[in-house]
């Protein structure tokens, strides 16, 4: 309609009130309360600060200091290897369960919903939870060992350094499956069931109408999973805090978990050190916008 | 999708994997009951475990014998529990209120009406839902602090009001953008107001968008710990939480005072979930999984 296009090309600025209005209380609250302290965040990266007296500008030494701390290194990798695992784990494991579940089960919906439960409850709540579950004495894993025969696998799973990130991963796909199973079966209902009735014409079945038809179906469903998974990856928090605190020692300390003892001050007393923690944030920003990039590909690839 | 061509896609994908043989349905069933087992089992002893008194936690039967109160009478009458609940309601209730209201006049906005720079200020809207909050807690903080709103309800709210603002307004706007064009030129030709149309119009249309924003903003608020932990140090308001947090590190040994603490937490979120779970997957569905 070229008549339409004249008429936004002399547009006056009376036409924009309404929508410059209606965007203004979200526009401002989000400047407000997340936009200007995330810039500021920036800022503070720069100095060497307590958070309270004078800030005393250091330029980049906050960020030549953290490429020597082992504290961060070891957080680094933490972070690394929960995200990498956990969005592995928790985009393939829900979409076999949800695949499962198109057959026709009886009380699928009921088994459906127990899955989904743990989904709800807050990572704090996971986290103290299976804390208590993984008591080497009267916690319940170690119950249920006992009572199977199999007792001598019993071990403080929490305190020993190999073992805590993986069963970190293992309690994280416990309280998340049940969301990516309900997101993946909601995609499966969108399948064409033209599509399975041409391969099963053309021959094709079991595992290759899942390889040829339901998983490439699935594409934008599990671009969505992935995303998420890395997201929730990199600023993973509330489940370590509240397991671990990042123990023993450093050997379940995140990324997350270490900025937020350096700003508020960990149990041993340490002083805050806003300015050095911010400097991790940045470096969590620069992690943040890299995976934005690689999730952009893949939703490109999606549509290609 | 109709129903008829919905079932007709589950008998495609049914019959070609486990399912298809007696030996393969009896390993299917075995599987999908013991995952849900799995998963509801910790909660299930958990509930046990609250229910016993504190001198059978550690040798008694799962399942206590002469199950009581006692722990919950403790956790409400000593601890306070009670208080960090209403407190969590009272942060939860404002977010809830506010993204719904800034969001719902953005996303019809951002739908519908003319904006300089539109596309960049959405851009940049989105962006921050890649943004971990450990970023901007600390700036937030002295933030908060200069503003005489630090450990406060309203100023924890207004953080977690922003915070929540991108999200809501990507749900929000499309909803909107399902409402059929011709409805809103009709009352256009009828001269009303943008106010108008958005209030009497779109709005009513768009209420399973508004249900999902809530819904996510229950989850995203009521569950918080690092912002609620962080910008709230006064333990007389402090939201349930970061409480249980602190409730765990001092009562570590009193199992069924904890596992009480932690029934109460958990409980109003599971049964006000199951309740609207059909809300939730047609929200994500809307949302999420077609924007």
């Amino acid at each position: 309609m070229p008549s339409t296009r004249r008429i936004i090309a002399r547009r006056p600025t009376r036409e924009f009130l309404p929508g410059i209005l209606f965007v203004l209380p979200a526009v401002i609250l989000f400047i407000a309360f997340v936009g200007y302290p995330l810039v500021s965040s920036l800022y503070y990266s720069l100095f060497s600060w307590a958070g309270y007296g004078v800030p005393e500008f250091i330029g980049f030494d906050n960020f030549v200091n953290l490429t020597q701390d082992p504290n961060f290194q070891s957080a680094v990798v933490v972070t690394v290897v929960y995200t990498v695992a956990t969005t592995i784990l928790q985009t393939i494991v829900p979409m076999l369960v949800a695949i499962l579940f198109m057959q026709k089960w009886r009380a699928g919906a009921l088994l459906r919903t127990m899955i989904f439960i743990p989904s709800v409850i807050s990572l704090t709540i996971t986290g103290l939870l299976w804390q208590l579950v993984l008591q080497p004495d009267g916690g319940l894993l170690e119950v249920l060992l006992n009572r199977v025969g199999l007792g001598g696998l019993s071990r403080p799973w929490l305190a020993d350094s190999t073992s805590v990130v993986p069963v970190l991963i293992i309690v994280s796909l416990w309280q998340s499956l049940g969301f990516f199973l309900v997101i993946y079966y909601a995609g499966l209902q969108g399948i064409d069931p033209e599509l399975y009735e041409a391969a099963r014409v053309d021959g094709a079945s079991g595992f290759r109408l899942m390889r040829y038809i339901t998983i490439p179906s699935l594409r934008s469903v599990t671009t969505l999973v992935i995303s998420l998974n890395l997201i929730n990856g990199l600023k993973v928090f509330d489940l370590i805090y509240a397991m671990t605190a990042g123990g023993p020692g450093t050997a379940s300390q995140s990324l997350g978990v270490y900025l937020y003892k350096l700003a508020f001050g960990s149990e041993n007393g340490a002083s805050a050190a806003f300015g050095y923690a911010d400097a991790i944030g940045v470096v969590m920003m620069i992690a943040a916008a890299i995976l934005f990039l690689v999730v952009s590909a893949l939703r490109r690839g999606r549509r290609a | 999708m109709s129903a008829a061509s919905q079932n007709l896609a589950r008998r495609s994908v049914r019959g070609r994997l486990a399912g298809h043989t007696p030996g393969g349905r009896v390993a299917g069933y075995a599987f999908l009951i013991a995952l849900a087992l799995v998963s509801v089992g910790p909660l299930v002893w958990m509930v046990l475990t609250s229910l016993k008194p504190a001198s059978a936690v550690f040798n008694g039967p799962l399942v206590p014998q002469h199950p009581q109160l006692n722990a919950y009478a403790y956790v409400i009458g000593n601890l306070g529990i009670g208080s960090y609940f209403l407190n969590s309601v009272i942060v939860t209730s404002i977010t809830v209120i506010g993204v719904i209201v800034a969001s719902s006049l953005a996303g019809y906005a951002f739908a519908f009406l003319p904006i300089p720079g539109k596309r960049v200020v959405f851009g940049v809207l989105m962006s921050a839902l890649l943004i971990p909050a450990a970023l901007f807690l600390i700036p937030a903080f002295i933030e908060l602090r200069t503003l005489g709103l630090l450990n406060t309800q309203l100023g924890l709210a207004l953080v977690h009001t922003g915070a929540g603002v991108p999200f809501a307004i990507f749900l929000m706007r499309s909803f909107f953008e399902n409402i059929p064009t011709e409805l809103r030129d009709a009352a256009r030709m009828d001269g009303a107001r943008e106010v108008t149309i958005f209030l009497r119009v779109a709005l009513p249309l768009s209420l399973p968008g508004v249900a999902t924003v809530a819904i996510f903003q229950v989850l995203f608020t009521w569950n918080d710990l690092m912002l609620s932990n962080g910008l709230i140090q006064d333990r007389s308001i402090q939201t349930l939480q970061p409480a249980l947090y602190t409730l765990v590190g001092e009562h570590a040994s009193n199992w069924p005072a904890l596992t009480a603490a932690l029934t109460i937490a958990a409980a109003p979120v599971i049964i006000f979930f199951v309740a609207v779970q059909r809300l939730f997957v047609a929200g994500l569905l809307a949302g999420s999984v077609k924007g």
